[in-house]
């Protein structure tokens, strides 16, 4: 390790401390990029690279009482890898999917709760977490589950965890205050990890960003997990758009149906090479007056791919066919930043390249 | 950080006092205090949103659709009380003909109507388990939601919108 970047590394850890609750690793330089497809080995018969989409439906997920069913989710959760890599064992599928991890490193879960009622559930990035312990034999301190805010983490029913066992989950900053954002005060500001001032990104239009501490300090790499809605602005917010709950300027990026801001942020080094998987948690989905609102109907799904733009191209498909049934137009022409991301090469959004499993769990 | 507090408080003092366009006041005098009163606690200071940029950091994409239907400014507030959410929206509107034309376009057909609130009044268990109330009375939309459909979240989210109700025919038109 060069001096400089020791010394990077103690004021790090120095800041980081000051808050308590900080364990950090040399996230940053040990991911290694592989395209979707290299990852997985999936080429079509004339030898193109092919992006695979599960969705696996549980006819159970639900219990009674509209909760999700915590082992019914861990169960989807296995099926949808399972599927996705095309292994009969669970601890295959995790290390065919995280070939190179180690002791040291740590998995981030990018949850997403900005809509309290229809937030990437617990019962769900909990049982990818677990899965992933199980099978990787990893320490869960190594797990982090985080989204931009703790409070909304709090109101989406999750569990703080700051101390140095189990799963741990934070927000990037404890609030993600109104106040501030009118006052055009940084939100880093505010208590919490914060933002990397370090590493601003340049997202386009003369705009750059930076990315949540989370990435770019405490993540060796990211699972995304998403969900499955609507966009008023962007079309769809799955994968791509979940990211813009991973800066620190999202209210200055939703002009032009939020591209290229969108597709830019997930090419940054930080997000593109670190993210090897996404499970959308398609249990509930809102078609329509997306991203605020009440789910509007079960699909009873959770989605993965290791291709971010196939797996939001194939959840569009899925959001405009319950639009149709309801008399409502497509929202394939406000979803710019999908094809936006693809010429970016983040991933593929022809469906000749996109090879869709849906198992279903009876 | 503590000093960032008292910087940010007195800035977000100074933007309360100083007139935006339109007059707020209207909106802080309907802003219900008996949740206070009965344990909920103000998750942060009362945000009065007054054109479509301010609205936006709020409810998204959907502001413009509100500015359109005639939303002059709209109040919003958020409770907590034991790990229970409850939400107030409170959309101030040119004429009572806008409100309506609010409600209008966000029923739902899950909706039921509810007597003895506002002039027109709708509940909706929502999808996931929470509850939510709407109603409309002079040039007011109210959309108050929490986030659990017991009879006791329901009964508290209805004192709330009756306060609301109460205030808004004092202020009258």
């Amino acid at each position: 390790m060069t001096s400089n970047k020791k010394n990077e590394c103690k004021s790090v850890k120095k800041d980081l401390t000051r808050r308590q609750f900080i364990k950090t690793t040399a996230a940053g330089a040990a991911a290694i990029y592989a395209a979707p497809s290299i990852a997985l080995g999936l080429n079509s018969s004339d030898g193109r690279a092919i992006s695979r989409v599960a969705s696996v439906t549980h006819e159970r997920l639900f219990t009674p009482d509209e909760r999700i069913d915590t082992a019914h989710a861990r169960q989807s959760v296995d099926a949808a890898l399972l599927a996705l890599t095309g292994k009969r064992r669970i601890k295959e599928a995790w290390a065919q999917i995280f070939p190179e991890i180690n002791s040291t490193d740590t998995i981030g879960l990018k949850a997403n709760c900005i809509n309290r009622k229809c937030p990437s559930h617990p019962e769900v990035v909990y049982a990818i977490a677990e899965s992933a312990i199980d099978a990787l034999e990893i320490n869960p301190n190594n797990i982090i589950i985080w989204d931009r805010s703790t409070s909304e983490l709090k109101k989406a029913d999750y569990t703080i965890n700051l101390s140095d066992k189990g799963i741990r989950c934070f927000g990037t900053v404890e609030s993600f205050s109104i106040g501030r954002w009118v006052l055009n005060v940084k939100q880093s500001e505010s208590e919490g990890i914060g933002y990397d001032q370090s590493q601003p990104i340049d997202i386009g239009q003369g705009m750059t960003s930076h990315l949540s501490n989370i990435i770019t300090r405490m993540c060796t790499y990211l699972i995304n997990v998403p969900v499955l809605k609507d966009h008023r602005l962007a079309g769809i917010t799955m994968s791509l758009k979940n990211h813009f709950g991973s800066i620190d300027n999202p209210r200055d990026c939703h002009g032009n149906y939020c591209d290229p801001f969108v597709a830019n942020i997930n090419a940054s080094d930080q997000i593109r090479k670190k993210t090897k998987l996404i499970v959308c948690d398609a249990a509930y989905g809102v078609y329509d007056g997306g991203p605020r609102g009440a789910p509007q109907w079960q699909p009873k799904a959770i989605m993965a791919a290791t291709d971010p733009v196939a797996l939001d191209f194939t959840g569009m498909q899925i959001i405009n066919k319950m639009r149709k049934q309801n008399n409502l137009a497509p929202v394939t022409n406000m979803a710019v930043h999908v094809k936006t991301a693809q010429s970016l090469g983040l991933g593929t959004c022809n469906p000749k390249q996109i090879d869709t499993v849906r198992p279903v769990i009876a | 950080m503590k000093w960032l507090d008292v910087i940010l408080s007195a800035l977000l003092l100074i933007v309360t006092v100083q007139p935006l366009p339109g007059d707020q006041s209207v909106l802080e005098r309907v802003i219900p205090k008996s949740p206070e009163k009965t344990g909920w606690q103000v998750e942060e200071a009362p945000f009065i949103a007054f054109d479509e940029e301010t609205l936006s950091m709020v409810i998204n994409g959907a502001a413009g659709r509100y500015i359109t239907l005639g939303t002059q400014r709209a109040a919003f507030v958020n409770y907590e009380k034991k790990r229970v959410y409850m939400t107030l929206e409170i959309y101030e509107t040119v004429s009572k003909g806008d409100s309506e034309k609010i409600f209008n376009e966000f029923a739902s057909n899950n909706s039921a109507p509810v007597r003895e609130l506002g002039a027109r009044a709708r509940s909706t268990a929502e999808m996931g388990g929470s509850y939510m109330l709407e109603y409309i009375q002079e040039r007011f939309f109210v959309r108050a939601g929490i986030s659990q459909n017991t009879e006791e979240a329901k009964r508290e989210l209805l004192a709330c919108a009756k306060e609301i109700s109460g205030q808004i025919a004092k202020v009258g038109e």
